[in-house]
């Protein structure tokens, strides 16, 4: 896992603060839906990208499934007026016409999302003067940046001169740090961030205690971020409950579901499917072993399949899932996915297993 | 009729002020910061102190008092509700509040060699103490057991014995430029105790609370109102494991330093809005 250069990350800070969208300020009375990407804000034309849609439907609290239906029945255009009236008569009742953030990018005069006032997004440069006093105060060595289309930034970091075992097992050493993010969905978020050492996986948990989410910014609420970094800090970086985890997901096998759901996302956010993934995870390789033992996995139900047990671990999993987002393997994947990636590897080694729910039996 | 003119309104170019008055009282802690926006008490002013039974209002001004002791400013603190015995536990858990003037308004008598002498009132004791020595800072704890002892001494109607000392404190002021640190009891619910003059004739109103709820550790010191400094800005405070106070001088610093981060990104958003709005202007005028 190699330190980005203080220079590359200068030039990081001043991409991040200049691409970050236009917070405009509004109600959703102030956005007329003109068609399937077209919008007017505050009497302003304006493309929309397809995450700005999603928003405004949620918003609006619109089912996705709506507007492919919708589409079926009356066709585009009526949907989009269909849509729009909707929005209409939501907004004439004033709880619906709360207030909004819309990230607009005026110079090519698109809107990028819209985000509920309840979560304040900082400015990019407000972010990283956060950040930074983080970084140079535990001596933190940057090893990911990432910047996505709506401005949301991540940070990882790691604390190299730390390293902790995890018991008693064989080539589990990891140093850690921090994960840190800007975005519209969370504010500002911080994780743990895990770097195992034997392969360089690196890994996001957002599930453990030490995490902290502000999704307004106070003087208390930047004291307790920085509380829980010091928290962190004062135990080298390892989380609260990680090595116990680590140990119960060692001796836990992964379930079919388990494995069917890490492999259908790493599929989603690369676009490699069946045979490309399994180094990764032996799905096809899993399946193949039931088929020969009579079952024929492609008609169990998802209760059943969580009740399958595989010759995988749950650390093994969690560790092809890394190791996909942390290494170059000749797939494009930008850093925005690997880090979706390393959240979601965290997220499965913090869930309770699904074989965790077996009960050995006298009979 | 002829009415005759009057004005009693003065420009301010007319009244001339020491400028000595100007300077505030300061203890050179991190307590004077929050007083005043350049630091200090203000002279001849008139600070009210609240906060819940426990969250250590009277140690939090009496330490205070003895930092503004040792700058060499003269001080009193005059109990109203803590006896003798009471005050020596304090001296004990703090040695340097010993050098501190304490007035004991409980059973204070006017011929102390006499044990058969008639007491003072409340009142009677501490303006006569205020009229002969010319203290710059005094704490008064607590006005609401001031007005009660009174009120049982001289039968006097509580309103009116709060008039007079709301008259006294002013009378003061101007006398010896003495600024109070008036502590008053709110109830669990954060209620005021007491009549709300107070609250409207004072300088500002300075508030101890506790962080999380009552008797958690971390507590802290903020104003809702003052006309010299800045409000809702908290001062945190603690014990240590040996009972001393400690000022988490590095949070305050660290909390104002945030407040401008918060500003500045407020600016920013306004800023950015501000562009916008020129922006649809200028494509909506040219198209």
């Amino acid at each position: 896992m190699k330190t980005i250069s203080h220079n590359k990350v200068m030039e990081f800070k001043s991409e991040a603060i200049n691409k970050q969208p236009l917070r405009v300020k509004g109600t959703m009375s102030e956005l007329d839906l003109v068609g399937y990407d077209q919008v007017e804000l505050k009497g302003m034309g304006l493309k929309m990208t397809e995450t700005a849609r999603e928003h405004i439907w949620k918003i609006l609290r619109i089912h996705k499934s709506m507007d492919k239906l919708l589409a079926d029945t009356v066709g585009e255009k009526n949907r989009d007026a269909f849509i729009n009236t909707i929005r209409k008569a939501k907004v004439t009742d004033g709880a619906n016409n709360a207030k909004l953030l819309f990230l607009v990018d005026h110079q090519n005069q698109i809107l990028k999302g819209v985000v509920k006032d309840e979560i304040q997004l900082l400015g990019n440069d407000t972010f990283f003067s956060l950040a930074e006093v983080i970084i140079d105060k535990y001596g933190l060595d940057v090893t990911g940046l990432s910047l996505g289309d709506e401005g949301q930034v991540n940070i990882n970091a790691i604390h190299r001169n730390k390293f902790w075992e995890i018991g008693n097992l064989k080539d589990e050493t990891f140093n850690g740090g921090v994960s840190i993010s800007n975005d519209y969905q969370g504010g500002m978020q911080l994780s743990s961030f895990l770097n195992r050492l034997v392969c360089s996986n690196g890994l996001i948990a957002t599930k453990f205690s030490d995490t902290f989410k502000m999704t307004k910014m106070s003087p208390k609420n930047v004291h307790q971020f920085y509380s829980s970094v010091k928290n962190l800090a004062a135990r080298d970086f390892k989380p609260v409950g990680f090595s116990e985890k680590v140990i119960k997901a060692h001796h836990t096998s992964a379930s079919l579901r388990e494995m069917e759901s890490a492999s259908k996302f790493l599929t989603t956010l690369s676009g490699v499917r069946d045979s490309g993934l399994e180094k990764w995870v032996p799905l096809l390789a899993t399946e193949n072993r039931f088929r020969e033992h009579g079952v024929r996995t492609g008609k169990l139900s998802a209760a059943k399949k969580k009740n399958a047990r595989t010759g995988t671990t749950v650390w093994e999993l969690v560790n092809g899932m890394t190791h996909f987002a942390t290494h170059d393997n000749g797939i494009h994947l930008n850093q925005i996915k690997r880090d979706e990636i390393q959240i979601r590897a965290g997220e499965l080694l913090c869930k309770d297993y699904d074989m965790n729910n077996m009960v050995e039996s006298p009979f | 009729m002829n009415k005759k003119h009057i004005n009693l309104a003065k420009k301010a170019a007319e009244i001339t002020i020491d400028p000595n008055l100007l300077i505030n009282y300061d203890a050179g802690t991190h307590i004077d910061k929050i007083f005043s926006f350049e630091g200090g008490l203000p002279k001849s002013s008139n600070y009210m102190v609240t906060g819940p039974p426990g969250v250590a209002k009277s140690t939090f001004v009496l330490l205070y008092l003895a930092q503004l002791q040792q700058a060499g400013y003269k001080c009193l603190y005059v109990s109203s509700e803590m006896n003798r015995i009471d005050m020596e536990r304090y001296f004990n858990r703090f040695p340097e509040l010993r050098e501190l003037d304490i007035l004991y308004l409980q059973g204070l008598r006017k011929d102390p060699s006499d044990p058969d002498s008639a007491y003072f009132h409340p009142s009677e004791a501490f303006y006569l103490q205020m009229e002969n020595n010319a203290y710059d800072i005094v704490s008064l704890d607590s006005i609401a057991e001031f007005i009660e002892s009174e009120h049982y001494f001289s039968e006097q109607s509580r309103k009116a014995i709060e008039k007079q000392l709301i008259d006294k404190l002013s009378y003061f002021n101007a006398l010896n430029h003495t600024s109070f640190l008036l502590i008053q009891q709110v109830t669990k619910s954060n209620q005021f105790f007491g009549s709300n003059r107070f609250k409207h004739v004072v300088h500002g109103m300075m508030e101890l609370d506790y962080e999380d709820g009552e008797n958690s550790l971390n507590r802290f010191v903020t104003f809702s109102k003052n006309r010299s400094g800045k409000t809702n800005q908290r001062l945190y405070y603690f014990f240590d494991k040996t009972g001393k106070l400690i000022v988490d001088e590095k949070r305050y610093d660290e909390d104002l330093h945030t407040d401008k981060q918060c500003t500045s990104d407020q600016e920013k958003l306004e800023k950015e809005n501000a562009l916008f709005g020129n922006w649809v202007t200028t494509v909506n005028g040219n198209s």
